[in-house]
Protein backbone atom coordinates (compact mmCIF):
# COMPACT_ATOMS: atom_id res chain seq x y z
CA UNK A 1 0.00 0.00 0.00
CA UNK A 2 1.48 3.36 -0.94
CA UNK A 3 2.25 5.95 2.10
CA UNK A 4 -0.49 8.42 2.86
CA UNK A 5 0.83 11.90 2.25
CA UNK A 6 1.06 14.33 4.90
CA UNK A 7 -0.41 17.45 5.52
CA UNK A 8 1.65 19.95 6.79
CA UNK A 9 -0.13 20.79 10.65
CA UNK A 10 0.49 24.22 10.44
CA UNK A 11 -1.31 24.77 7.69
CA UNK A 12 -4.09 22.54 7.96
CA UNK A 13 -6.18 24.62 10.45
CA UNK A 14 -8.60 26.19 8.97
CA UNK A 15 -8.02 29.61 9.65
CA UNK A 16 -4.20 29.47 9.45
CA UNK A 17 -5.05 27.60 5.60
CA UNK A 18 -7.66 31.14 5.21
CA UNK A 19 -4.78 33.52 5.76
CA UNK A 20 -1.77 31.67 3.94
CA UNK A 21 -4.52 31.38 0.69
CA UNK A 22 -5.09 34.96 0.90
CA UNK A 23 -1.95 36.24 1.19
CA UNK A 24 -1.00 33.89 -2.29
CA UNK A 25 -3.07 35.98 -3.80
CA UNK A 26 -2.13 39.67 -2.96
CA UNK A 27 1.21 41.78 -2.54
CA UNK A 28 1.00 42.16 0.82
CA UNK A 29 -2.41 42.36 3.27
CA UNK A 30 -3.22 44.84 6.17
CA UNK A 31 -3.84 43.15 9.63
CA UNK A 32 -7.59 44.58 9.27
CA UNK A 33 -8.17 43.07 6.01
CA UNK A 34 -7.01 39.55 7.08
CA UNK A 35 -9.26 40.00 9.91
CA UNK A 36 -12.55 41.42 7.65
CA UNK A 37 -12.15 38.75 5.25
CA UNK A 38 -11.57 35.59 7.35
CA UNK A 39 -14.22 36.91 9.56
CA UNK A 40 -11.73 36.38 12.73
CA UNK A 41 -11.65 37.92 16.05
CA UNK A 42 -8.44 40.03 16.59
CA UNK A 43 -7.14 38.05 19.31
CA UNK A 44 -7.53 34.67 16.89
CA UNK A 45 -6.26 36.05 14.03
CA UNK A 46 -3.40 37.08 16.12
CA UNK A 47 -2.15 34.36 17.25
CA UNK A 48 -2.60 32.39 14.50
CA UNK A 49 -0.27 34.98 12.08
CA UNK A 50 2.32 34.42 15.09
CA UNK A 51 2.22 30.43 14.26
CA UNK A 52 2.37 31.54 10.61
CA UNK A 53 5.19 33.89 11.10
CA UNK A 54 7.10 31.46 13.54
CA UNK A 55 7.28 28.96 10.77
CA UNK A 56 8.49 31.45 8.76
CA UNK A 57 5.49 31.30 6.29
CA UNK A 58 4.67 34.84 6.46
CA UNK A 59 6.40 38.00 7.15
CA UNK A 60 5.30 41.04 9.17
CA UNK A 61 6.69 44.62 8.20
CA UNK A 62 4.92 47.19 11.03
CA UNK A 63 4.38 51.13 9.93
CA UNK A 64 3.04 54.45 10.76
CA UNK A 65 0.39 55.60 8.35
CA UNK A 66 -1.24 58.49 9.39
CA UNK A 67 0.01 58.16 12.67
CA UNK A 68 -1.77 55.05 12.88
CA UNK A 69 0.15 51.52 12.98
CA UNK A 70 -0.47 49.56 9.86
CA UNK A 71 1.14 45.67 10.27
CA UNK A 72 0.83 44.50 6.90
CA UNK A 73 1.89 40.79 5.90
CA UNK A 74 2.97 38.88 3.19
CA UNK A 75 3.56 35.50 2.24
CA UNK A 76 7.23 33.78 1.95
CA UNK A 77 8.85 31.74 -0.43
CA UNK A 78 8.55 29.33 1.64
CA UNK A 79 5.23 30.12 3.13
CA UNK A 80 4.15 29.50 -1.13
CA UNK A 81 6.10 26.33 -1.81
CA UNK A 82 4.68 24.86 1.89
CA UNK A 83 0.90 25.57 0.52
CA UNK A 84 1.64 24.35 -2.65
CA UNK A 85 3.13 20.95 -1.14
CA UNK A 86 -0.10 21.26 0.83
CA UNK A 87 -2.38 21.24 -2.37
CA UNK A 88 -0.44 18.32 -3.88
CA UNK A 89 -1.03 16.55 -0.69
CA UNK A 90 -4.14 17.32 -0.47
CA UNK A 91 -4.93 16.05 -4.48
CA UNK A 92 -3.47 13.07 -3.60
CA UNK A 93 -5.26 12.38 -0.61
CA UNK A 94 -8.52 13.00 -2.85
CA UNK A 95 -7.59 11.05 -5.69
CA UNK A 96 -6.82 7.82 -3.18
CA UNK A 97 -10.33 8.32 -1.95
CA UNK A 98 -11.92 8.35 -5.20
CA UNK A 99 -9.71 5.18 -6.65
CA UNK A 100 -10.79 3.40 -3.60
CA UNK A 101 -14.55 4.62 -4.34
CA UNK A 102 -13.79 3.03 -7.99
CA UNK A 103 -12.93 -0.07 -7.30
CA UNK A 104 -15.26 -0.56 -4.26
CA UNK A 105 -18.09 0.04 -7.21
CA UNK B 1 0.32 13.23 12.45
CA UNK B 2 -0.91 10.67 9.44
CA UNK B 3 -4.07 12.08 7.39
CA UNK B 4 -6.01 8.57 7.24
CA UNK B 5 -8.29 9.67 9.31
CA UNK B 6 -9.30 12.75 7.62
CA UNK B 7 -12.96 12.54 5.88
CA UNK B 8 -13.18 13.38 2.13
CA UNK B 9 -15.78 15.75 3.20
CA UNK B 10 -13.30 17.69 5.62
CA UNK B 11 -11.00 18.18 2.95
CA UNK B 12 -13.24 19.26 0.04
CA UNK B 13 -14.32 22.09 3.06
CA UNK B 14 -10.41 23.04 2.86
CA UNK B 15 -10.24 23.26 -0.28
CA UNK B 16 -13.56 25.29 -0.36
CA UNK B 17 -12.01 27.81 2.08
CA UNK B 18 -9.01 27.61 0.54
CA UNK B 19 -10.71 28.93 -2.73
CA UNK B 20 -12.91 31.23 -1.37
CA UNK B 21 -9.90 33.23 -0.20
CA UNK B 22 -7.86 33.19 -3.49
CA UNK B 23 -11.03 34.65 -5.29
CA UNK B 24 -11.35 37.05 -2.35
CA UNK B 25 -7.95 38.11 -2.37
CA UNK B 26 -8.09 38.57 -6.09
CA UNK B 27 -11.39 40.46 -6.26
CA UNK B 28 -10.22 42.61 -3.59
CA UNK B 29 -9.38 45.89 -5.72
CA UNK B 30 -11.95 45.14 -7.93
CA UNK B 31 -14.49 47.39 -5.78
CA UNK B 32 -14.96 50.87 -5.35
CA UNK B 33 -18.43 51.61 -5.96
CA UNK B 34 -17.99 54.46 -3.20
CA UNK B 35 -15.76 56.43 -5.89
CA UNK B 36 -18.39 56.01 -8.72
CA UNK B 37 -21.42 56.63 -6.86
CA UNK B 38 -19.36 60.11 -5.20
CA UNK B 39 -18.48 61.68 -8.49
CA UNK B 40 -21.70 60.79 -9.97
CA UNK B 41 -23.69 62.47 -7.36
CA UNK B 42 -20.94 65.42 -7.42
CA UNK B 43 -21.50 65.91 -11.39
CA UNK B 44 -25.79 65.72 -9.94
CA UNK B 45 -25.41 68.42 -7.68
CA UNK B 46 -23.01 70.46 -9.76
CA UNK B 47 -25.64 70.78 -12.40
CA UNK B 48 -28.10 71.53 -10.29
CA UNK B 49 -26.70 74.07 -8.91
CA UNK B 50 -25.96 75.41 -11.74
CA UNK B 51 -29.23 75.38 -13.35
CA UNK B 52 -31.34 75.83 -10.47
CA UNK B 53 -29.51 78.12 -8.43
CA UNK B 54 -27.29 79.66 -11.05
CA UNK B 55 -23.51 80.85 -9.75
CA UNK B 56 -21.89 78.14 -12.56
CA UNK B 57 -18.60 79.56 -11.74
CA UNK B 58 -18.79 78.57 -8.25
CA UNK B 59 -20.95 75.75 -8.44
CA UNK B 60 -18.77 73.45 -10.51
CA UNK B 61 -14.98 74.47 -8.76
CA UNK B 62 -16.38 74.34 -5.28
CA UNK B 63 -18.18 70.45 -6.16
CA UNK B 64 -15.65 69.43 -7.74
CA UNK B 65 -12.84 70.96 -5.68
CA UNK B 66 -14.89 69.13 -2.54
CA UNK B 67 -15.68 65.80 -4.48
CA UNK B 68 -11.62 65.60 -4.73
CA UNK B 69 -10.80 66.35 -1.01
CA UNK B 70 -13.21 63.65 -0.31
CA UNK B 71 -12.11 60.95 -2.62
CA UNK B 72 -8.88 61.72 -1.14
CA UNK B 73 -9.61 61.35 2.36
CA UNK B 74 -11.78 58.04 1.86
CA UNK B 75 -9.15 56.66 -0.71
CA UNK B 76 -6.83 57.47 1.82
CA UNK B 77 -8.34 55.82 4.70
CA UNK B 78 -9.59 52.92 2.58
CA UNK B 79 -5.93 51.92 1.22
CA UNK B 80 -4.87 51.07 4.82
CA UNK B 81 -7.23 48.03 4.27
CA UNK B 82 -6.67 47.23 0.76
CA UNK B 83 -3.99 44.35 -0.03
CA UNK B 84 -1.63 44.94 -2.59
CA UNK B 85 -1.89 42.83 -5.55
CA UNK B 86 -0.40 43.74 -9.48
CA UNK B 87 -4.31 44.57 -10.32
CA UNK B 88 -4.40 46.74 -7.85
CA UNK B 89 -1.52 48.84 -9.26
CA UNK B 90 -2.89 48.81 -12.65
CA UNK B 91 -5.98 49.98 -12.17
CA UNK B 92 -4.97 52.64 -9.83
CA UNK B 93 -2.43 53.26 -12.72
CA UNK B 94 -5.29 54.10 -15.40
CA UNK B 95 -7.38 56.16 -12.97
CA UNK B 96 -4.70 58.38 -12.02
CA UNK B 97 -3.76 58.66 -15.81
CA UNK B 98 -6.71 59.22 -16.74
CA UNK B 99 -7.84 61.53 -13.41
CA UNK B 100 -5.16 63.91 -14.13
CA UNK B 101 -5.99 64.54 -18.07
CA UNK B 102 -9.81 65.07 -17.17
CA UNK B 103 -8.29 67.62 -14.35
CA UNK B 104 -5.75 69.44 -16.93
CA UNK B 105 -8.40 69.50 -19.46
CA UNK B 106 -11.20 70.13 -17.64
CA UNK B 107 -9.59 73.25 -16.29
CA UNK B 108 -7.38 74.65 -19.00
CA UNK B 109 -10.52 74.67 -21.36
CA UNK B 110 -13.03 75.83 -19.42
CA UNK B 111 -11.08 78.63 -18.47
CA UNK B 112 -9.20 79.51 -21.48
CA UNK B 113 -12.78 80.25 -23.36
CA UNK B 114 -12.09 78.47 -26.70
CA UNK B 115 -14.58 75.54 -25.32
CA UNK B 116 -16.65 74.31 -27.73
CA UNK B 117 -19.63 72.88 -25.80
CA UNK B 118 -20.23 69.61 -28.10
CA UNK B 119 -16.80 68.31 -28.24
CA UNK B 120 -15.84 69.15 -24.79
CA UNK B 121 -18.77 66.84 -23.28
CA UNK B 122 -17.76 64.29 -26.31
CA UNK B 123 -13.73 64.38 -24.82
CA UNK B 124 -15.07 64.06 -21.16
CA UNK B 125 -17.22 60.78 -22.44
CA UNK B 126 -14.44 59.38 -24.14
CA UNK B 127 -12.13 59.29 -21.64
CA UNK B 128 -14.20 58.54 -19.30
CA UNK B 129 -15.31 55.44 -21.49
CA UNK B 130 -11.70 54.36 -22.43
CA UNK B 131 -10.42 54.22 -18.49
CA UNK B 132 -13.91 51.66 -18.30
CA UNK B 133 -12.57 49.77 -21.08
CA UNK B 134 -9.19 49.35 -19.98
CA UNK B 135 -10.14 48.34 -16.65
CA UNK B 136 -12.67 46.12 -17.80
CA UNK B 137 -10.07 44.31 -19.85
CA UNK B 138 -7.47 44.11 -16.78
CA UNK B 139 -10.50 42.46 -14.17
CA UNK B 140 -12.29 40.58 -17.01
CA UNK B 141 -15.31 42.14 -16.14
CA UNK B 142 -18.22 42.30 -18.83
CA UNK B 143 -20.27 44.59 -17.11
CA UNK B 144 -18.22 47.49 -17.11
CA UNK B 145 -17.52 47.09 -21.02
CA UNK B 146 -21.02 47.57 -21.00
CA UNK B 147 -19.96 50.61 -18.71
CA UNK B 148 -16.90 51.72 -21.40
CA UNK B 149 -19.53 51.39 -24.54
CA UNK B 150 -22.75 53.27 -22.71
CA UNK B 151 -20.04 56.48 -22.08
CA UNK B 152 -18.61 56.05 -25.81
CA UNK B 153 -22.03 56.21 -27.43
CA UNK B 154 -22.84 59.53 -25.72
CA UNK B 155 -19.59 60.68 -26.47
CA UNK B 156 -20.42 59.99 -30.20
CA UNK B 157 -24.21 60.72 -29.84
CA UNK B 158 -22.88 64.11 -28.29
CA UNK B 159 -21.12 64.80 -31.49
CA UNK B 160 -24.28 65.19 -33.61
CA UNK B 161 -27.05 65.95 -31.40
CA UNK B 162 -28.36 69.42 -31.14
CA UNK B 163 -27.22 71.77 -27.76
CA UNK B 164 -30.49 71.08 -25.97
CA UNK B 165 -29.81 67.28 -25.96
CA UNK B 166 -26.40 67.34 -24.15
CA UNK B 167 -27.04 67.71 -21.36
CA UNK B 168 -29.92 64.97 -20.87
CA UNK B 169 -27.47 62.99 -22.52
CA UNK B 170 -24.69 63.31 -20.18
CA UNK B 171 -26.94 62.93 -17.42
CA UNK B 172 -28.23 59.81 -18.32
CA UNK B 173 -24.87 58.30 -18.58
CA UNK B 174 -23.81 59.47 -15.21
CA UNK B 175 -27.38 57.94 -13.99
CA UNK B 176 -26.17 54.80 -15.50
CA UNK B 177 -22.33 54.38 -15.55
CA UNK B 178 -21.24 56.56 -12.16
CA UNK B 179 -24.38 56.16 -10.17
CA UNK B 180 -25.96 52.89 -10.76
CA UNK B 181 -22.75 51.04 -11.28
CA UNK B 182 -21.36 52.25 -8.32
CA UNK B 183 -24.34 50.73 -6.30
CA UNK B 184 -24.18 48.02 -8.16
CA UNK B 185 -20.72 47.40 -6.88
CA UNK B 186 -21.25 48.59 -3.60
CA UNK B 187 -24.22 45.37 -3.26
CA UNK B 188 -21.32 43.04 -4.66
CA UNK B 189 -18.57 44.23 -2.48
CA UNK B 190 -20.83 43.73 0.33
CA UNK B 191 -22.40 40.52 -1.06
CA UNK B 192 -18.71 38.80 -1.41
CA UNK B 193 -17.68 39.71 2.12
CA UNK B 194 -20.42 37.65 3.48
CA UNK B 195 -19.82 34.67 1.21
CA UNK B 196 -15.80 34.47 2.19
CA UNK B 197 -16.96 35.10 5.83
CA UNK B 198 -19.11 32.47 5.57
CA UNK B 199 -16.76 29.69 4.20
CA UNK B 200 -13.91 30.38 6.50
CA UNK B 201 -16.66 29.88 9.54
CA UNK B 202 -18.55 26.82 8.25
CA UNK B 203 -16.79 25.32 5.52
Amino acid sequence: MADLPELDPIIHGKLRLAILSLLSSAEAAEFVWLRDKTGATDGNLGVQLRKLEEAGYIACEKKFILRKPVTWYRITAQGRSALLDYVRAMKMLLNMGDTGDAGKA
Amino acid sequence: MNTEQESKAELLARLDVMEAMMQAGRRATQYCGWIFVLWGAAFMIATGWTLWLGHRNLAWPVTMVAAGVLSAVIGSQRRLKQPKTNTYHAISAIWIAVGTALFLYLFSISYSGYAEVHSFWAALETLLGAANFASALILRWRIQILVALTWWTAAVASCFVSGHLLLPILMIATLLCQIGYGLYLLYCEHRDRRTSTTAVQHG
